[in-house]
């Protein structure tokens, strides 16, 4: 019910000269109910229902003032890193300062519950995640501090692949009915560099995860992992697809042929 | 029949009709874009040759041509839409990934594409929920949710389909089309023209080059800070 039902002030003061203030300025939208009862018996059921609707509309308030943020509980280990034989050379993996602290805010707005916030960690939860994707992925591999060539040089490694955020993208299932996902999907943009820092190729690889809504049934806290598992599968698909992928990317290749490496 | 029971049949009948006439109402909010005929090179207004590439380009600058194809007038949020039709008539295959078209602001800020779904969602059609409940209780806030939910599952795999894919590989004579779906940011200032920066891959050797498209009579009006 809309809070401007109930115009400000007292709503105990009626109660005692209900009339009068009637004249003034309604007070409440229980006086124009109509007389079920005569006498006593009206005013005491009208001053129930008026501190009834006060009472919610206190409640309301409160709810509607409360701020509420929710951290939504990533995975930070990869489902699977089968990949067919480790890449032979030991590469360079930079994680960006903004790729690390990369977090993802969806504010209350509908479907959301007003002043809201749900927080995708995934920054922390991808570094984490595809440190052990480039792991398996390479004979060895290693974090650098920045992609300068002095530090590619001590480090010893033959390129540097740096990961970025380049998008993503959650959806609550609104509305009112029991149905729809919840859906997220991250892109992510992979670039390979020389021993020098060179860039040698730049592509994106996107990840999609759902999760419907009966897991989420319940509590408004029952979101969060309901949350948290459509994101977690997404990100799972993304290091999925570039292990799969990653040989076949034209870039890649043409970095094999110059490290004298097989495509396998 | 009972006095009861006569009363309670009249109820019924009352809350069922009340029922269809809200979802004859509400099911009114639906989602009316309209397919797109596939365009043949040479048939749109830009048209650029890059070896034995030709790109051609039909930006929807059109209001009437916006609300046709997405339903909607996208320059309201912030949205260029462009169609895109690319043909490999070499002997060499060419990858074009989605992310790499990019639109460059006459300020030379790039513009990289956003997703379907994204789109999407910035036309949701939230539907008058809280409304339709309050004139009509929880059957018509239902029927308006519901309504709005199939509006917006329709609006989805409308902007999905006609997307651009996101990554397409050219073989000879093959060609790929579809849409490029750019949101500038907040405070933009209106323009015409623009840039559509496209950069294609050799997959033989893995080079990479940009052919840059002009684009003109955008009429973009900018958007607000």
């Amino acid at each position: 019910m809309p809070l401007d039902l109930i115009p400000g002030g007292s709503i105990l003061k009626p109660a005692l000269a209900p009339s009068r203030v009637h004249r003034r300025a309604p007070r409440c939208v229980c006086w124009h109910l109509p007389n079920l009862h005569d006498g006593r018996m009206t005013l005491i059921l009208k001053l129930g229902l008026c501190r009834a609707v006060g009472t919610l509309a206190v409640a309301l308030g409160v709810l509607l003032l409360t701020s509420c943020t929710y951290d939504v509980p990533l995975r930070r280990t990869v489902e699977t890193t089968k990949t067919t034989s480790p890449i032979p050379v030991k590469v360079g993996v930079f994680f960006g300062s903004e790729f690390g602290n990369y977090r993802y805010v969806a504010q209350g707005s509908e479907p959301l519950p007003p002043r809201s916030e749900f927080v995708f960690p995934l920054g922390e939860a991808s570094t984490a995640v595809f440190s052990e994707v480039f792991s398996s992925m390479f004979a060895s591999s290693v974090m650098v501090p920045t992609i300068a060539p002095a530090d590619l040089k001590q480090a010893s490694v033959v390129g540097v692949i740096e990961p970025k955020i380049e998008e993503f993208h959650f959806e609550f299932p609104g509305g009112l009915l029991p149905f729809g996902d919840y859906r997220a999907s991250i892109t992510y943009r992979f670039t390979l560099r020389s021993a020098a820092g060179e860039p040698l190729g730049s592509w994106t690889v996107k990840g999609v995860g759902e999760t419907p809504l009966q897991k989420a049934r319940g509590h408004l806290d029952a979101r969060t992992p309901t949350a948290a598992l459509a994101t977690d599968r997404a990100i799972q698909d993304a290091a999925v697809k570039l292990i799969k992928g990653f040989r076949e990317v034209p870039e890649v290749r043409a970095w094999f042929r110059a490290l004298n490496l097989q495509p396998q | 029949m009972t006095h009861g029971t006569e009363e309670g049949v009249a109820i019924l009948s009352k809350a069922v009709g009340l029922v269809l006439v809200v979802a004859m109402l509400v099911g009114c909010a639906s989602y009316k874009g309209q397919p797109i005929a596939v365009s043949q090179p040479g048939s749109m207004p830009v048209e650029k040759t890059y070896g034995e590439l030709s790109i051609s380009v039909d930006p929807y600058a059109d209001k009437d041509r916006q609300k046709a194809a997405f339903d909607e007038h996208l320059y309201s949020k912030g949205f260029i839409v462009v169609n895109v039709l690319l043909k490999n008539s070499g002997p060499r295959q060419i990858l074009v990934r989605r992310a790499d078209l990019r639109l460059v602001l006459p300020d030379g800020t790039e513009v990289a594409p956003v997703s379907a779904e994204i789109m999407a969602v910035r036309f949701s059609d939230k539907g008058d929920v809280t409304g339709w409940t309050l004139g009509f209780g929880i059957i018509g806030g239902l029927a308006a949710s519901a309504a709005a939910q199939q509006a917006d599952s329709a609006r989805r795999a409308d902007y999905q389909s006609k997307e651009f894919k996101e990554e397409v590989t050219l073989v000879t004579d093959q060609s790929a089309h579809g849409f490029l779906y750019f949101m500038v940011s907040r405070g933009t200032q209106p323009f015409d023209e623009a840039t559509l920066a496209v950069r294609v891959v050799d997959v033989e050797d893995g080079k990479s080059s940009v052919v840059s498209v002009p684009l003109t009579a955008l009429k973009f009006p900018g958007t607000n800070k």
